[in-house]
């Protein structure tokens, strides 16, 4: 049933706030809920299929949920003007920088593993005689 | 004929009616013209949806707390979205656990840098304390942002509208950057994504396919959850 699994989202969502704005974990609300969610009986094996349904059409979606917050940039256009070059440059230039340094360490990963592969491979005839 | 009552027009504007339909309606739009260029990396959604939004704002002759107080539903339902990426990274679940050295690797390399970059740049071009503290936490999620904007001294408010901003970067120029190095790889291109530009790289990343979509979800979870406990502790050996 479509919206017992989205009471069930919302009631992981609750609990995390929760647990969130009390002080219990020093943990943002939905990442606790997020965590409940994934721990949570009914994924147990498969997704529940409307689950699975509200998450494909609410992710599908999530750049919208932004929009509000950047529309913001209206209430700041005076302090952003006044500093402009320092925050522009430096969200420019620091995103792709962090980008591009992120993807690389992972990449590097990937090298290495599939290098300890094909070594493995290699070594496991010898192995073998 | 009635005469036009800017106080009427102010009520009227306050409901959620209009705020968080003229919000959905310009994303509609924004997506038809995304859709309609063939997908082209500058036309992201968000960013034209903001446009689209801001402007029908300032020509309305509303100011922004009225849009924002009658679009708050929309900017809810951000909390459970990010309960739901609890599901693409269920179904990647075995992928994600054999990918545990990545992560963590991303992890160490991505948030440090992330942090730095951004305010080595702003220092470097003379820009104030309070730019500089409201930079700090503009990789994570908006909602995360915010509370370590406060914590740490920074401007929330401004903190949220860089948040925006980094995430657009990486959305429109992420994907195209890790293409010119090489990096081709699904899990690699998402933890990227998600780390560096949060939820709006994760909606980017899930454009590219599910696995980067998950991953980009965790990079951003986790990023989110060790950002908020690291920075805080992090910016107490930084007195003015």
């Amino acid at each position: 049933m479509l919206i017992a699994e989205a009471s069930r989202v919302l009631a992981c969502l609750c609990a995390g706030e929760i647990l969130a704005g009390s002080g219990i974990l020093p943990f943002p609300g939905p990442v606790i809920g997020l965590v409940f969610l994934y721990g949570n009986p009914a994924l147990i094996g498969e997704v529940p299929k409307p689950l699975g349904r509200i998450a494909d059409n609410v992710l599908g979606v999530l750049g919208m949920l932004f929009v509000p917050t950047g529309v913001g940039l209206l209430a700041y256009l005076d302090l952003l003007r006044e500093e402009l070059v320092p925050i522009v440059t430096a969200i420019f230039g620091g995103t792709l920088i962090t980008i591009i340094v992120t993807a690389l360490a992972a990449k590097s990963l990937v090298v290495l593993d599939a290098e300890k592969r094909r070594s493995a491979e290699q070594e496991a005839p010898d192995a073998a005689v | 004929m009635p005469q036009f009552d800017v106080t009427l027009w102010h009520n009227i504007a306050l409901l959620p009616a209009i705020g968080a339909g003229a919000t959905v309606g310009a994303y509609v739009l924004a997506l038809r013209l995304h859709r309609w260029s063939g997908g082209h990396a500058i036309l992201n959604p968000t960013l034209v949806a903001i446009v689209i939004v801001a402007l029908a704002v300032k020509f309305s002759g509303l100011d922004y707390a009225t849009y924002a107080q009658s679009a708050s539903v929309v900017t809810f339902a951000l909390s459970p979205a990010v309960v739901l990426l609890a599901v693409p990274l269920f179904r990647q679940r075995q992928l994600v656990r054999a990918s545990a050295r990545m992560i963590a690797a991303a992890l160490t390399v991505g948030l440090p840098t992330g942090v730095v970059s951004a305010i080595g740049i702003a220092w470097l071009l003379n820009g104030n304390r309070v730019t500089l503290l409201s930079l700090a936490p503009k990789s994570t999620t908006a909602g995360i942002a915010i509370g370590i904007s406060e914590k740490i001294g920074g401007l929330p408010a401004l903190t949220a509208v860089l948040v925006i901003m980094t995430g657009i970067t990486g959305a429109v120029f992420g994907a195209l950057a890790m293409r010119q190095l090489g990096v081709r790889d699904s899990r690699a291109v998402g933890l990227a994504m998600g780390i560096a530009s949060h939820g709006i790289g994760t909606s980017r990343a899930l454009q590219i396919g599910e696995v980067a979509g998950a991953f980009a979800g965790l990079g951003m979870g986790l990023n989110g959850i060790l950002t908020a406990i690291l920075l805080p502790i992090a910016a107490t050996f930084w007195a003015p």
